[in-house]
C-alpha cells in the first residue's frame, strides 16, 4: 500500500489497510487457542444463552463472512444475524489464501450477494477492492449498490478507490441519495457529483454528521450546495488534497470543526461558520515534493465567532488573513486584525528563518486571549541533537519560562549526561529553596527525556555563582563557566 | 485476592458499598469502583444501596473477577493527582485486560458475559464479546458448533436452503 492510500485510511474510522484481509489475524488467534480445550467446556451450550443483544453485539464484531456463515449454526443464531447490522468491509471479501491474483468480480459478487441477502439496517458498509472494479465497469453496478444502500438505511459509508487503480471515475449521483448517512467518506475518486440539480436548502442528507473527502476534487459550487444540504454536518474534513482544490469556502451554519488534513490549496476561506470551534491545518503532505516551493495557502478566518482552536499556522505556507487584512510582518495589531475567541493556537515554525520567526510575533498579536500555545520547531538543532552532553543552567528561579526551556533541552538533547540546575541564591521575593526544588520535580521524574545515556545525572544545587577572573583564567578546568 | 483488592480501596476515600453474590460472599467496594457498574450506578443514585447490593445471577468466583475488573479500572479516577502513577497504571490496565481476557474459556467466559451484561459495565462487556468473536472468527460453522457445543436445530434440508442463500459466505 503505498503513503497516500495509508493516509487516507488512516484518517477513516474503523478502515482496516487493505493489504490484510480481515480475520485472518484472529482466525489464527482463535484457532490456536481452543484445540481440545474449549470440549471439555462441560459440553453445554452456555453460548446460546447469551441473550439476542450480546449475540448480535458478537456478531457485529466478526468479519462479514464470518457473520454471515453464523446463521447455520441454529435458527436463533439466523434471526440474530438478521437483525445484527450490517458491517461490511470488502477486504473481508477477498480470499483468505492471498494469493497473488485477485478475481474482482467475484469479490463484487460478493458485494453484491451480501447486500441483498441482509434485511438491513446497515450500520457501516466500506468498499475499495469492490468499488474500484465495479466504479471502472461503468456507473450500473455501484448505482445498484447505492440504491440498495439507502434502501436499507446505511449510516455509515466509504467508497475509496485503490489508488494503485488505473482509472478514475466520478461516483454516480446516488449517493446525494443516500439520505440515511451519518458518516460519509469518499476518497481518490475524480470528482465529486455534480449538485446542480439539488434544490438549495433541500435535506440532502438530514443526518449527516462527518463528510471527508480524501483526494477527490468538489468544485466549489458543489460543496456549498452539500453543505447547504447538510443541516447536522459537525466535522468536514479535506484528506490529502493537494494540486486539486484551488479554493476550499467554507458556509455552514452546523460545522464545528474543519480539518485540512495533509491538504493543500491556493486559498482555505471560512467564510461564515458561526459554530465553527476548531480549525485544524495539517500540511504534513505525503507527496509535497509536488508542490511548488514558493506555494502558500492563503487561510482566510471570517466570521468564526465560537472558534477556540487553530493550527498548525505555519509561516512558510501559510498565509494569514484576518477580515479581509493579510497579517504581515509589521501589521499593527487592531481590534479587526484580531480572533479574540482563540484559546489553543499551535504553530509550526523554523526557527531558523528570521522571516519565520518575526512572522510568529506578527501572528501571536492576533490572538491576544491564547491560554495553550504548542511551538513546533522544524528545523532541529543540530548540537542538541547529536553533541551535546553537559548543560548548566545558572540562577534558576523556577518560572515557567525556564521550566520550558529545560523541558526543551531534555525532550531534544539525545547524548545528554549531565544536566546541572543552580537555584538562585534567594534574595528577594523569589521561592524558597525547596519550593524551587519542588517546581523541578515534574521535569526530573519526566518519562519524556530524549537522552538514553545509562549515567545521565541531574545536579541540583544551591548557592548562585562563584564565577570570576581567576576560575575564567583557570586553563586546568575543562569548563570555566560550570563553577 | 478480592478482599486484598476491596482492602486496597478502603483508604482512596468514598463511600464503600457491599456487593454479595449469589452465593452469600461480600465485597466491599468504594462507590467509584462499583459505580463502573451502569446498574450499580443507578442503584446509588436511587439511594438503595444501604444494606448491601444482592447479585443473585452472579456467582462469587465471577464476581471476585468482576471487582479485580473494576479495581483495576477505577483508577483513573482515584489516581487523579499523581501523574506518575497514572501514566505507570495505563500500562498496566492493558496488560491486565490482555491477561485477563486471554486466559478466559468455557464455561467461565460466557458467565462473565452474563455478568458483564446484568451489571452493565460496557467496557468488560465489549472485551469479553470481542475474545468470543476471536473465538469464532476464521471458523466453519461445524467448528464453531464444536467449540461452543452449539446444537444444530435445523434440518439438513434448512440447512443446506440457508448455505445456498449465503453462499458467498461459503465459497473457501
Amino acid at each position: 500500500m503505498d503513503d497516500i492510500m495509508r493516509a487516507i485510511f488512516a484518517c477513516i474510522p474503523g478502515m482496516r489497510s487493505p493489504a490484510s484481509p480481515g480475520g485472518c489475524l484472529s482466525a489464527a488467534f482463535g484457532g490456536g487457542d481452543d484445540d481440545g480445550e474449549e470440549g471439555e467446556g462441560e459440553g453445554e451450550d452456555r453460548i446460546s444463552r447469551l441473550p439476542d443483544a450480546v449475540l448480535s453485539s458478537i456478531v457485529s464484531r466478526l468479519p462479514v463472512k464470518d457473520g454471515a456463515r453464523t446463521a447455520v449454526l441454529s435458527p436463533r443464531w439466523r434471526r440474530v444475524w438478521a437483525s445484527t447490522p450490517l458491517v461490511l468491509d470488502d477486504a473481508d471479501l477477498l480470499p483468505d489464501d492471498d494469493g497473488p491474483q485477485i478475481f474482482w468480480r467475484d469479490v463484487a459478487d460478493a458485494v453484491s450477494r451480501v447486500l441483498a441477502a441482509h434485511p438491513g439496517p446497515f450500520r457501516c458498509v466500506r468498499l475499495t477492492n469492490a468499488c474500484s472494479y465495479a466504479g471502472s465497469r461503468g456507473a450500473a453496478a455501484l448505482s445498484r449498490w447505492l440504491g440498495v444502500l439507502a434502501a436499507k438505511g446505511v449510516q455509515e459509508l466509504v467508497l475509496v478507490f485503490l489508488h494503485a487503480w488505473p482509472v478514475r471515475v466520478e461516483p454516480p449521483a446516488d449517493v446525494l441519495r443516500v439520505s440515511s448517512l451519518r458518516r460519509l467518506y469518499l476518497g481518490l475518486w475524480r470528482s465529486f457529483p455534480d449538485t446542480e440539480h439539488l434544490r438549495p436548502g433541500a435535506d440532502v442528507f438530514p443526518n449527516l454528521v462527518e463528510l471527508g473527502i480524501c483526494r477527490t476534487d468538489i468544485k466549489a459550487k458543489d460543496l456549498d450546495r452539500l453543505l447547504q444540504c447538510s443541516p447536522a454536518l459537525e466535522t468536514l474534513a479535506f484528506v490529502v488534497s493537494y494540486n486539486t482544490q484551488p479554493n476550499v469556502r467554507v458556509r455552514s451554519r452546523s460545522l464545528r470543526c474543519v480539518l485540512f488534513w495533509m491538504s493543500i490549496a491556493e486559498e482555505l476561506a471560512v467564510v461564515v461558520a458561526p459554530r465553527l470551534e476548531r480549525l485544524i491545518l495539517w500540511n504534513g503532505c505525503p507527496c509535497t515534493r509536488r508542490v511548488r516551493r514558493d506555494f502558500r495557502t492563503r487561510v482566510k478566518i471570517g466570521y468564526t465567532p465560537e472558534l477556540k482552536v487553530l493550527g498548525y499556522l505555519e509561516p512558510r505556507i501559510h498565509v494569514l488573513e484576518i477580515a479581509n487584512t493579510v497579517i504581515e510582518a509589521g501589521t499593527k495589531p487592531s481590534p479587526g486584525t484580531m480572533v479574540p475567541t482563540v484559546k489553543v493556537l499551535a504553530m509550526k515554525v523554523r526557527f531558523g528563518v528570521r522571516q519565520e520567526a518575526k512572522m510568529l510575533l506578527s501572528f501571536l498579536r492576533c490572538f491576544p486571549n491564547v491560554e495553550t500555545l504548542n511551538i513546533m520547531d522544524v528545523a532541529p538543532v543540530e548540537c542538541l541533537k547529536a553533541h551535546i552532553k553537559k548543560v548548566v543552567f545558572k540562577n534558576f528561579r523556577g518560572e515557567r519560562s525556564e521550566l520550558a526551556f529545560l523541558r526543551f533541552v531534555l525532550e531534544r538533547a539525545q547524548i545528554l549526561q549531565t544536566l546541572v540546575v543552580v537555584l538562585t541564591d534567594g534574595d528577594g521575593d523569589h521561592a524558597s529553596q525547596e519550593e524551587l526544588g519542588n517546581r523541578l520535580k515534574p521535569l526530573i521524574y519526566s518519562t519524556h527525556r530524549a537522552s538514553k545515556c545509562a549515567e545521565f545525572f541531574i545536579f541540583v544545587r544551591c548557592g548562585g555563582t562563584s564565577w570570576s577572573f581567576r576560575t575564567a583564567s583557570d586553563l586546568s578546568r575543562s569548563d570555566p563557566f560550570d563553577c | 485476592m478480592a478482599a486484598a483488592a476491596a482492602e486496597a480501596t478502603t483508604d482512596g476515600g468514598g463511600k464503600m458499598i457491599i456487593l454479595i453474590s449469589a452465593d452469600g460472599k461480600r465485597f466491599e467496594v468504594t462507590e467509584a469502583v462499583a459505580s463502573q457498574s451502569q446498574l450499580i450506578s443507578n442503584m446509588i443514585e436511587d439511594d438503595c444501596t444501604e444494606n448491601g447490593v444482592r447479585l443473585p445471577n452472579v456467582d462469587g468466583d465471577i464476581l471476585t473477577m468482576v471487582v479485580d475488573y473494576c479495581n483495576m479500572h477505577a483508577g483513573d479516577a482515584a489516581a487523579a493527582g499523581d501523574t506518575m502513577k497514572a501514566s505507570s497504571t495505563e500500562e498496566e490496565l492493558k496488560k491486565f485486560d490482555a491477561e485477563l481476557v486471554q486466559a478466559l474459556e468455557n464455561p467461565v467466559l460466557f458467565k462473565l458475559i452474563l455478568a458483564a451484561n446484568f451489571l452493565n459495565i460496557k467496557s468488560l462487556l465489549d472485551m469479553t464479546c470481542q475474545r468470543v468473536a476471536d473465538m469464532m472468527s476464521g471458523k466453519t460453522p461445524e467448528q464453531m458448533r464444536e467449540t461452543f457445543s452449539i446444537e444444530n436445530d435445523f434440518t439438513p434440508e434448512e440447512e443446506a436452503a440457508i448455505r445456498q442463500e449465503n453462499a458467498w459466505a461459503f465459497d473457501d
